[in-house]
């Protein structure tokens, strides 16, 4: 410019002359460049960053300027280096590595610093970023000390003196165009120093202004601090655990059943029977009574039958004069819910289908104390003399004529006439009619029932049997389940990958079911009916057959257990 | 030259609200590097003492095991903070369990300082919600007080938990996971 000619030419003549004219130059420039840099900030979205720490060294160091552009997050690019705002408030500039699709117009970003190991522990979901596309290493130190009070009130100063030295004592005056024409020997500090200068002072007011507001602009931007940005380190540990192993289950009794049963003179003593299948000579079990608002009662029960072997635990209200197993010392009164658990140590399985008794603490001390199957918790404490008769169901484990199979024997009805007995009427008078503590014919446990009432595989296929049910294939793809149309007779055929027959017994229908063949993972096979849950393993080329509780959830899958209404 | 001067004018005139947008106002500069350590002695990943305690070969519904994790800023780190997560091996093992973070150490096997963060089924990574830990710098060898951190981990199969047949069995693995702050 101009200026600095003029600068050059009055160097020898005028030493302050020319300090001014430095100063206003470098006030001059400095100025334009924040000008410059502020005007990009408002018009273009140009946001200046300093790296406060160097995770994202080599590329961009600790302490660098960088500029960085407000950049929808549809055009940023994996690769790019952008700053987002984490959950702290804090600016992170990292590189992307991954970019998730969340909205139309936002997206997840996945940021790792060039330095850090690991991707960072957050992820951003921005609409838009800062993308860093200039950066100058050590720049920021000086711009972050520019923003610092010290930088602040120096340069105030400084715009102070460069005021005055482009002023002189004249009112700054955007308008002084005019007056310093009009008055030239107002402007006396200048005129006085440099005749040369007021040949050409038409503009020199003008420009004075310029570089006024310019320094006053350069101050601005250096105390608008620039936005800091954490180019946040990572590191991660690990800490493994050594190997946990679940323990094998303990197996649950499958199956718990309540009779009836009375003792003493003309029967007065009324008790009940718990009976469930062992599961095996090295158990022992626990009987559990529940009832809302009490502690749980828990009673040891010896078991060292063979899987299988029906175990029968009395349940006797009351301690009184016979030395039988006698749990119960203190008189119960209402329904509880009992329940049996396989012990192995001091640990247990999960519970077995549970079965209600009805306590009652009879009229004297418990003398006429009972035990009776059945009863609905609800009606606990209402009365338990008026029970219903039709709450006296038997347990689920009864095998019901459902799945009518060659092995099983017909099912025991254990609907206990002596329940209807269950009157306000004083006990005594009444007279069971059958005591019934059925031993029951091992229903439980009827393994591999492998009646070969179908031929196994000919080749030649002879007229083929009706298909009931469409053939259903299990999960592994190993066999496949049917129900065919046998001699009139409804069978279940289990077949395998070549067409061998592995299975095969009568089968029945319900309205609610169909047939009820569902296939479940590991390849079991379950047979749905109203009253009735059976569930078909397969051990090699055979198949054991097994009554499961549908109340008993945990021994259900939960595919199947969707299945049952 | 007017127009210049206009322009200035505005320039300056709307810094203000671009200052205003600015996030950070600390002016701190960070320098130094960040390495977080577990165990005692102090490693990078997998202290064996963790490992040899936090086991069980043969879990009940019920039982809890725990071991003591001490987290530890390395010499010349800088400040940090910390989250957790957690993932086993195995799924169907992981999602029987739960484990929960409590700080102190173990006593005679059991976490009995304050729970911090319990994350339940860990057959998904997860990270311990609200775990958040500070550690100061350290610039030196001698450890001072801030700059470790002596937690407690657990890891429980809930009582009632219905136990697989065959055995579900697999490890742990908690991951820290320290971001310079």
């Amino acid at each position: 410019m101009s200026d600095t000619h003029a600068a050059s030419a009055t160097r020898v003549r005028s030493r302050p002359r020319l300090l001014r004219e430095i100063a206003l130059t470098v006030g001059a420039v400095a100025g334009l460049i924040c000008v410059l840099f502020a005007l990009a900030a408002v018009f273009f979205g140009i946001t200046p960053l300093i790296f406060r720490s160097g995770s994202m060294a080599p590329a961009i160091d600790t302490g660098a300027l960088a500029l960085s552009k407000t950049t929808p997050v549809a055009d940023i690019e994996v690769g790019d280096i952008v700053k987002v705002t984490n959950a702290s408030g804090a600016g992170i500039t990292h590189r992307v590595v991954e970019i998730g699709a969340v909205g139309t117009d936002s997206a997840q970003l996945f940021l790792q610093g060039d330095a850090n190991a690991e991707p960072d522990a957050e992820s951003y979901v921005v609409s838009e970023a800062d993308r860093v596309f200039f950066s100058v290493g050590k720049l920021g130190y000086a711009v972050s000390w520019l923003s610092g009070p010290v930088a602040v009130f120096i340069g105030g100063i400084a715009v102070g003196a460069l005021l005055m030295t482009a002023f002189g004592f004249r009112r700054p005056s955007v308008e002084s165009d005019a007056e310093s024409t009009a008055k030239p020997d107002d402007d006396r500090l200048q005129e006085s120093r440099s005749g040369r200068h007021s040949a050409q002072g038409r503009g020199t007011p003008t420009l004075g202004v310029v570089l006024a507001l310019a320094a006053i602009s350069a101050v601005g931007i250096s105390a608008s601090k620039t936005p800091t940005t954490l180019a946040a380190g990572q590191d991660t540990a690990t800490a493994l655990s050594g190997t946990i192993t679940t323990a094998l289950p303990i197996p649950a009794p499958l199956s718990l059943t309540c009779t009836n049963d009375e003792r003493g003179l003309l029967g007065t003593i009324r008790f009940v029977n718990l009976t469930f299948p062992s599961r095996g000579a090295q158990y022992t079990y626990q009987l559990t009574l529940k009832k809302a608002g009490e502690n749980d009662r828990e009673f040891a029960v010896a078991g060292t039958a063979a899987t299988g072997v029906v175990i029968t635990q009395a349940v006797e209200n009351g301690a009184l004069l016979e030395l039988l197993p006698l749990p119960l010392a203190p008189v119960l009164d209402g329904v509880y819910t009992a329940s049996i658990r396989t012990k192995s140590g001091t640990r247990f399985s999960l519970p077995s289908p549970t079965v209600n008794i009805t306590m009652s603490n009879g009229l004297l001390l418990g003398l006429a104390a009972s035990a009776r199957c059945g009863g609905t918790a609800a009606a606990a404490r209402s009365a338990p003399l008026a029970m219903e008769p039709e709450t006296t169901t038997p347990a689920p484990t009864v095998t019901s004529s459902l799945v009518p199979e060659s092995t099983l024997a017909p099912a025991p009805t254990t609907t206990d006439p002596s329940l209807t007995e269950e009157s306000p009427a004083p006990p005594p008078v009444e007279v069971p009619a059958t005591t019934t503590t059925v031993p029951q014919t091992t229903t439980t446990v009827p393994p591999t029932t492998t009646t070969t009432t179908v031929p196994p595989p000919t080749t030649t296929t002879p007229p083929a049997p009706a298909v009931l049910s469409a053939p259903v294939t299990s999960p592994s793809g190993a066999s496949t389940a049917q129900v065919v149309d046998i001699d009139g007779v409804p069978t279940l055929q289990i077949v395998d990958a070549i067409g061998a027959v592995e299975y095969s017994a009568p089968a029945t229908s319900s309205e609610a079911y169909g047939y009820g063949v569902n296939w479940s993972a590991g390849d079991q096979l379950w047979l749905l009916g109203p009253d009735q849950l059976v569930r078909l393993d397969s051990s090699g080329a055979s198949w054991s057959r097994t009554v499961i509780d549908p109340t008993a959830t945990d021994l259900v899958p939960a595919d199947i257990l969707a299945l049952l209404n | 030259m007017s127009i210049g001067i206009v322009l200035g004018l505005g320039a300056v005139g709307t810094l203000a609200a671009w200052s205003d947008t600015a996030t950070a106002t600390s002016g701190v500069f960070t320098t130094g590097r960040l390495d977080i350590k577990v165990g005692d002695p102090a490693v990078d990943n997998n202290p064996p003492a963790f490992t040899t305690t936090l086991a069980n070969p043969a879990i009940w519904p019920g039982d809890t095991v725990a071991a003591g994790l001490l987290v530890t800023n390395d010499v010349g780190s800088v400040a940090n903070s910390y989250t957790i997560s957690v993932l086993a091996s195995n799924a169907t093992l992981g999602n029987l369990l739960n484990s929960s973070v409590h700080s102190g150490p173990p006593v005679s096997g059991v976490c009995t300082g304050s729970p911090i963060s319990t994350v339940t089924g860990l057959g998904t990574s997860k990270v311990f919600p609200g775990l958040n830990r500070s550690l100061i710098a350290r610039p030196t060898e001698a450890v001072i007080a801030g700059q470790t951190d002596q937690l407690c981990i657990s890891v429980t199969m809930p009582a009632g938990t219905a136990q697989p047949n065959p055995v579900a069995t697999g490890t742990v693995t908690y991951t820290i996971t320290a971001t310079s702050t």
